[in-house]
């Protein structure tokens, strides 16, 4: 290892701007990389107050189809959401929710401000785990309609403390009572993300026209995501029974596939269509191909000059003993010392980027808030362990070809080159 | 007993305009322990016969065997591995990697052997070649840091610690001043005297020539003395 440093620091010392042009090379290939790869990984990696993610399928869109040909496409209603995914014996609880929508809020006194309002079950609690800086949740079973759950930041603009429970707050102008006060939340997390939660009104869990409903959605979470085909089999086996209700009534229930996970419920085109995580990821795989392929094709021109200079060596080498293989694996393991010290620095860069500039690089076109990333959410093993296996790829594609034509130079050759 | 045996060799070298036949049946023994020179005109083949001998290059016709074996038809990987256990090479521009210091030049042949000495043995083995060539003070110097005549003994160290049973030497005065070209002649005679090591050694000097046990001189790729 000590030698693999001392022969890459010997090359930078000696063919400096071609070691600095790699290098740099390197690090923009795997900076572009890692910031692709930091979009997507905060869209499925578990964080608060998504930590469950891994183990949730989202049952959303409902679609109905008509005899006389007509169709409607929205969220189910409530009952309707939780004769499908309430109550699963294959999975630990459902909860059921709607989204988030802005809503005038005031206290006494204080002009309103628009703020985030979600409603949810009991069991929303236990699915995403909001931490509570003060109070508790409420409880739906026992006590509905006139708790609150707010976000520190909105009992710091409302009371001037996070110490808010108990305090009354005016949600679109109905009154209800803090229970607790969470941490605030990215909106990154997209399902869970609000800023202030109230119970599920009775108006909310009515029965919908047509089974449609105000945007109601179910959270089911697995106890492992081994469960999720059981749990799937589980709502299919419900649906059909649905199903065969809705046929009497001369409508088809289409279901696109739902529930889904994490990564589904990103490229589900609405109610509409299916979901197109599969079209995503191969989308990604042949964006990180050519942004690997085209810096690569860059730098094994360097790798191939800065060879050339040690052609000698290649040859002195091949005299006392090294094989073909050896020739390579040598010159791969040099290489990925410069790889290394450029992905580094490449990581470094994206991770900064990513945390200065989040809104410009992970904001969320529905709502208007600044985006938070914590350090945890860009720079983690998995990031770290992706990066790695890039610089391996790029290390690989750029030297490969160069390493393995000089292996295949002929040894006397290469000693008369003098150019040791 | 023979420890090299060249049949019959013959090298051609072709171009797509131009054959050069640098070698023409060529037929010589060296016994185990012999000390011989080369001599010849430049061009005359010298360098060829030595890549030859040391399996860097093949003939174009004829056989070579070293060590009672024949490395025809050997696969890269055996003859790598053969070279390394039976050769040992110092060349005119002594060859050292400017990255590596001395101790990991001289170490070079190990990095490529199989069960080579590791750890403390390895820099025991090291201490000793290069006490064998006096610079066992200067294991951390760089060759750019290094006079010739102590790039040429690390050269010596580098082709000795794999305890190789030949030597092969490229004119390994012609780049050294005559003080600094004695001290390494005084080396190698000691290694083949004391060591028992079969030297071949290419060389223009012909008082360096003299001193050893024979002179083969070649003309045009042709050998016209053995004596």
């Amino acid at each position: 290892m000590r030698r693999l440093f001392r022969q890459a620091w010997y090359d930078m010392r000696h063919q400096p701007v071609i070691g600095i042009v790699t290098v740099i090379g390197t690090a923009l290939s795997i900076f572009l990389i890692m910031i692709v790869v930091m979009m997507q990984a905060v869209k499925v990696e578990p964080f608060a107050p998504e930590s469950n993610r891994d183990r949730i399928l989202y049952g959303k869109y409902l679609h109905l189809q008509w005899d006389n040909g007509s169709d409607g496409s929205s969220s189910a209603d409530y009952p309707t959401t939780k004769q499908f995914y309430g109550d699963l014996k294959s999975a630990e609880t459902t909860t059921i929710y709607t989204g988030a929508f802005t809503q005038p809020v005031a206290v006494a006194g204080k002009s309103p401000l628009m703020r985030y309002v979600k409603s949810t079950d009991g069991e929303f609690w236990k699915v995403f785990d909001y931490r509570f800086i003060a109070g508790a949740p409420y409880d739906t079973s026992a006590r509905q309609g006139n708790f609150a759950v707010i976000s520190e930041s909105v009992a710091r603009e409302l009371y001037g403390t996070s110490d808010a429970v108990g305090r009354e707050i005016l949600i679109n102008d109905w009154p209800f009572q803090v229970s607790g006060v969470v941490a605030d939340a990215t909106p990154l997390a997209r399902e869970g993300y609000s800023e202030i939660f109230i119970p599920l009104s009775q108006r909310q869990i009515q029965p919908g026209e047509n089974h449609f409903g105000w945007d109601i959605f179910a959270a089911i979470l697995a106890r492992s995501a081994d469960d999720f085909p059981a749990i799937r089999a589980e709502v299919q086996a419900r649906k059909q029974a649905f199903d065969r209700q809705l046929r009497e009534e001369g409508i088809k229930l289409v279901d696109h596939g739902s529930p889904f996970t994490q990564e589904e419920i990103l490229t589900i085109q609405g109610s509409n269509g299916d979901s197109g995580a599969e079209d995503e990821r191969r989308a990604r795989y042949i964006l990180y191909a050519i942004l690997l392929l085209v810096p690569a094709i860059n730098l094994s021109t360097m790798t191939q000059s800065r060879l050339r200079r040690r052609r000698s060596e290649i040859g002195v080498r091949r005299a006392f003993g090294a094989t073909r293989p050896e020739i390579i694996r040598g010159i791969l393991a040099e290489n990925l010392m410069v790889t290394l010290a450029g992905g580094v620095a490449g990581l470094l860069l994206s991770a900064l980027f990513g945390y200065f500039f989040s809104d410009m690089l992970f904001g969320i076109n529905y709502i208007s808030r600044h985006i938070d990333v914590s350090w945890g959410m860009i720079l983690n093993w998995k990031v770290f362990l992706t990066a790695l296996l890039f610089c391996f790829l790029l290390n690989l594609l750029s030297s490969g070809i160069p390493a393995w034509r000089a292996s295949r130079v002929n040894p006397v050759d290469a000693i008369n080159s003098r150019n040791l | 007993m023979s420890i090299i045996k060249v049949d019959r060799v013959s090298k051609l070298y072709r171009t797509s305009e131009i054959e050069t036949l640098a070698l023409e049946n060529v037929n010589f023994t060296i016994d185990k322990g012999e000390f011989v020179s080369v001599m010849g005109p430049s061009g005359c083949g010298k360098s060829t016969l030595l890549n030859i001998v040391g399996l860097l290059d093949k003939p174009t016709q004829g056989t070579v065997e070293i060590a009672g074996t024949d490395p025809t038809g050997l696969r890269d990987s055996k003859l790598a591995a053969f070279r390394n256990a039976n050769i040992g090479f110092i060349f005119q521009n002594f060859h050292l990697i400017p990255s590596l210091n001395v101790a990991d030049n001289v170490a070079l042949p190990l990095l490529y052997r199989k069960n080579a000495p590791s750890g403390s043995k390895r820099q025991e083995l090291i201490r000793d070649v290069l006490e064998k060539v006096g610079l066992t003070h200067r294991q951390r110097h760089y060759p750019s840091q290094l006079s010739g005549g102590q790039c040429q003994r690390v050269a010596i160290a580098r082709a000795i610690i794999g305890n190789p049973s030949i030597i092969l030497a490229d004119e390994p005065t012609g780049n050294l001043d005559s003080k600094m070209s004695a001290e390494i002649m005084e080396i190698l005679h000691k290694l083949n005297r004391e060591e028992q090591r079969t030297i071949l050694m290419v060389t223009h000097n012909e008082q360096q020539a003299a001193e050893t046990d024979r002179v083969m001189r070649f003309f045009d790729g042709r050998q016209i003395s053995n004596h």
